[in-house]
């Protein structure tokens, strides 16, 4: 498991995405029908979530992440982003994760997961009500 | 109302608003369901008692007792705010489908209690959700505004809101800023 001190893994892009699963409690309804996650979803102080370049080396679609977890919704947010609010990413794919799985580290503040919440982009979009 | 912890015994963690008053209430009428379980209590000693009502937070063999001055009906808010709890509360381990820790019982009476404190009959009800961390928070979403509640197992309660179209965010601890969060309340 990676340390809170380890440092940021800038073999990762920028303009890379990171996907988190999204459980159906995390969801709240917006006032056009639609959803967002709370954000609570971005809080965790070891954050994980799948990467993007990984995936992709990996051949592997983002829809993929959410292979097992039926009921789930797929949203993504950049790493840049998250880096801008100083967290750094770090790789973490030994068994038993995901050979794609990384984690965003450290104690995340209100700010930045509303931030997270303004930016995210929903990949596997729960339905309108 | 003043919170504290009366005491912890035999799992429960009871939350009174009246401490030093002896305990000589007897139930009325109860009326449970598979989570929560509501209890009216009328004193009946001869001294003039506050009638206070109970709310039972009940999961997972843990329950929590959230007790509040029945100064008049109960709040409308209230029914909402236990269903989303009820709904929503994370179960089991993994309950994200990642390493999230159930929702522990004491948690959510300690964000109902502060609930208490803060809203006023006419407020919004808002969306309680589970932390990953075994807590809860309670948000509110109007219009480009958000405000959270956040009860963590790891640190005192904060507050957060932001208001998009003014370009507004702050960020506190929850206890010396009452009077603030009660006003941001009614603004939803």
């Amino acid at each position: 498991m990676p340390s809170e001190t380890e440092e940021d893994d800038l073999s990762i892009p920028d303009t890379d995405r990171r996907f988190r699963r999204v459980p159906p409690n995390q969801l709240e309804p917006l006032e056009d029908g639609s959803f967002r996650p709370t954000s609570a979803v971005f809080k965790h102080t070891q954050l994980s979530v799948n990467i993007e370049c990984l995936m992709v080396d990996q051949g592997r679609p983002p829809e993929d992440t959410l292979t097992g977890y039926p009921g789930h919704y797929l949203t993504s947010i950049i790493a840049g982003h998250v880096r801008a609010k100083g967290h750094p990413i770090v790789k973490a794919t030994e068994p038993p994760n995901d050979p794609a799985h990384g984690l965003v580290l450290g104690k995340k503040k209100g700010s930045f997961a509303n931030a997270m919440l303004t930016s995210h982009q929903w990949i596997v979009p729960p339905p309108k009500q | 109302m003043n919170i504290a912890a009366e005491g912890a015994y035999g799992g429960t963690l009871a939350f009174a608003p009246y401490l030093g008053l002896p305990d000589a209430s007897a139930a009325t009428t109860t009326t449970q369901a598979d989570v929560f379980a509501r209890r009216e209590r009328q004193s009946t000693a001869f001294y003039q008692q506050p009638k206070t009502k109970t709310v039972y937070v009940e999961y997972q063999n843990h329950s929590s007792v959230v007790t509040y001055p029945d100064s008049s009906a109960e709040p409308p808010w209230l029914v909402p705010v236990l269903r989303s709890l009820l709904e929503r509360r994370g179960v089991s381990v993994g309950w994200d489908s990642y390493d999230a820790k159930p929702t522990e019982a004491w948690q959510a009476a300690r964000l109902l209690t502060y609930l208490f404190k803060l809203m006023r009959d006419n407020s919004k009800p808002p969306i309680i959700t589970p932390l990953w961390d075994g807590g809860v928070q309670a948000t509110w979403h109007r219009n480009g505004r958000d405000l959270e509640i956040v009860v963590s197992a790891d640190e005192p309660p904060t507050y957060y809101f932001r208001d998009e179209a003014a370009d507004e965010e702050e960020e506190e601890p929850l206890e010396p800023s009452r009077s603030r969060v009660q006003a941001l309340i009614q603004q939803f």
